[in-house]
């Protein structure tokens, strides 16, 4: 349904995101993971022609037949929020402060020519299947009246009033409590079309989604189902952070990868990763290939299927 | 979401309530009528029916003020409406549009108005369509428009980076409504606050035309016009000038307190600062 092929992002001559090919089928749930400033949300942002002044992205991207990459916003306008939506990471500025929430859930009904009284009354019903206790009263609300977990179900029910077929998440649990989180997650999973979720959060990926995409230094480094991936991950960047995320026994070193991502454009040329990698070697200087059918990643010296 | 009243925001409503109330009782009723030239009450002291005391064509000095607040508002709303009908959308446009070519054009030719003087463009428009109080709202309303664009400007581009715009892209819409619905409500009270301020500028412009001629006719009562004939009579009877010289001074002082109340009762932010301190 959506699929990806060749995707780079520049800002001038930097490139921040490099090459970047998937595919989402129907009702796929698929993860992006990776740490801040490895590409995630650019990659978002570029299929919904959404990136910042000065940032153009080149390569292929297709919604059903319908190209998303290199053609003029005018011709996205009418597949966004309607073919694909996307719910953003910040619930508390996602909203305008000064509509009434129901009436920016009908206003994306209407924008894409559903009458007037029929979108307020959906609108009502959409925040009622978000689980939104007394909907009518909630509709009635502003933003600010609302709290950060009921006002990122009202984001979610305005991506999701025009039934798109894909739901873009640009991590929508991340400003929110963790009891509030796992709530959300449950909802997104239960009524998400097709879903490209992006996050750094592994267990929040591991939850909801059935394949993960690794990103560092704007590339994919790993692909594949999560099982498989997070069970038995290849490339030394997937490995350090799983190890990163585990619980350790009181009075342990806490695994860290060493370093920090480098700042976009200063990443090592060769493998990304080899700046910071333990197992970097003279080999790491050329580009590996994203190798492997189903479970794939771009290392020379990738972790043994244990 | 509302702040708390201050202090400016009392006083300067008190004030501007104060020319307003003056300037509609005037519609319906004055002591005495401001333009009748009576000899026999020339320089008249105050008291006695005369409030204020009479000019030197005997008019009512009290009843002149009462109209020459309607002129003064009337000059200012409409070179405020002038500037913010201009401005607002220019600004917006400039602060939108990601021409970078086309929002610099904006605001260069903004600032080429902003450096003309603005009585001196009113003294060119005066002498050219004739002096009154249609040139000099004219004139004054052009000169106000920069500042006006210049704060749509930088409130627009401040709001196009919320994620709430980002939102309604994501979900389609196009940019004109995104304009009427997103921005203009959100830049709104910047606007609001620009027009009181630009209100007491227009004030004072309007008087100094008036004062040298270049404003509102005679007979039509002015403030700025009836300091200007006051003028020889400065050391003789000073109250002549100082009562339309303190009209002037508390209607300005007012707009402009008004505005400054304003802009921190609408502005959140600031008044979080001010909570902590």
């Amino acid at each position: 349904m959506l699929s990806v092929e060749g995707l780079t992002v520049r800002a001038g001559a930097v490139e921040l995101v490099h090459d970047v090919s998937f595919h989402i089928g129907p009702g796929e749930r698929v993860g992006l993971i990776g740490e801040s400033g490895s590409g995630k949300s650019l990659t978002a942002l570029s299929l919904m022609g959404l990136l910042p002044e000065g940032v153009t992205a080149g390569g292929k991207a297709r919604l059903h037949d319908r190209d998303l990459i290199g053609v003029p916003e005018s011709k996205l306008k009418d597949l966004r929020g309607r073919a694909m939506s996307m719910v953003f990471q910040e619930p508390m500025t996602a909203l305008n402060p000064l509509m009434r929430v129901g009436a920016q859930v009908a206003e994306v009904m209407t924008l894409h020519g559903r009458p007037r009284d029929q979108a307020r009354a959906r609108a009502v019903e959409l925040l009622g299947e978000v689980r939104l206790p007394d909907p009518a009263q909630v509709a009635r609300a502003y933003p600010h009246q609302l709290s950060g977990g009921q006002r990122q179900r009202v984001m979610l029910a305005i991506a999701l009033a025009n039934e798109p077929g894909l739901l873009i998440c640009d991590e929508p649990t991340t400003a929110l409590d963790v009891t509030v989180q796992k709530q959300m997650l449950d909802l997104i999973a239960e009524v998400a079309p097709a879903l490209l979720f992006i996050t750094h959060d592994l267990a929040v990926v591991a939850s909801v989604c059935e394949r993960v995409l690794v990103m560092y230094g704007g590339r994919v480094v790993e692909s594949g189902p999560i099982r498989e991936v997070f069970t038995r991950p290849r490339h030394r960047y997937t490995e350090g952070l799983l190890a990163a995320s585990k619980l350790t026994p009181r009075g342990t070193r806490l695994p860290t990868i060493q370093g920090s991502v480098p700042p976009a454009g200063q990443f090592p040329g060769g493998c990304v990763f080899r700046n910071r990698c333990p197992h970097a070697d003279t080999a790491c200087e050329k580009v590996p290939a994203l190798t492997g059918e189903g479970h794939a990643h771009a290392c020379w010296h990738p972790a043994d299927r244990g | 979401m509302k702040g708390r009243v201050n202090a400016g925001l009392i006083a300067g409503g008190v004030l501007v309530g104060l020319v307003v109330a003056m300037a509609l009782v005037s519609f319906v009723w004055t002591p005495h009528d401001p333009e009748l030239v009576d000899a026999a009450n020339k320089l008249r002291e105050p008291g006695d029916g005369y409030l204020l005391g009479a000019d030197k064509f005997g008019r009512d000095t009290f009843s002149q003020l009462m109209v020459g607040a309607r002129t003064t508002l009337y000059v200012g709303i409409v070179a405020v409406g002038i500037a913010a009908l201009i401005g607002t959308p220019l600004g917006v446009i400039a602060g939108m549009t990601r021409l970078r070519w086309l929002s610099e054009l904006v605001m260069r030719v903004n600032d080429l108005v902003f450096a003309f003087p603005a009585l001196l463009l009113a003294v060119m428009l005066g002498a050219v369509y004739g002096a009154g109080t249609l040139t000099a709202m004219i004139a004054i309303g052009v000169a106000t428009v920069p500042a006006f664009a210049r704060v749509a400007r930088a409130a627009t581009m401040q709001v196009m980076v919320t994620d709430y715009i980002l939102a309604a892209r994501a979900a389609g819409r196009r940019r004109l409504p995104v304009a009427f619905r997103h921005v203009l409500p959100n830049i709104g009270s910047m606007l609001i606050v620009q027009a009181s301020v630009s209100f007491a500028i227009a004030i004072l412009a309007e008087a100094a035309l008036s004062f040298l001629g270049f404003g509102t006719r005679p007979p039509t009562p002015s403030w700025g016009r009836m300091l200007q004939e006051s003028q020889e009579l400065l050391f003789s009877t000073p109250r002549l000038a100082l009562w339309p010289g303190l009209a002037i001074a508390l209607a300005v002082l007012g707009f402009n307190l008004l505005g400054d109340g304003l802009r921190d009762y609408l502005d959140p932010k600031l008044r979080r600062i001010r909570a902590e301190r």
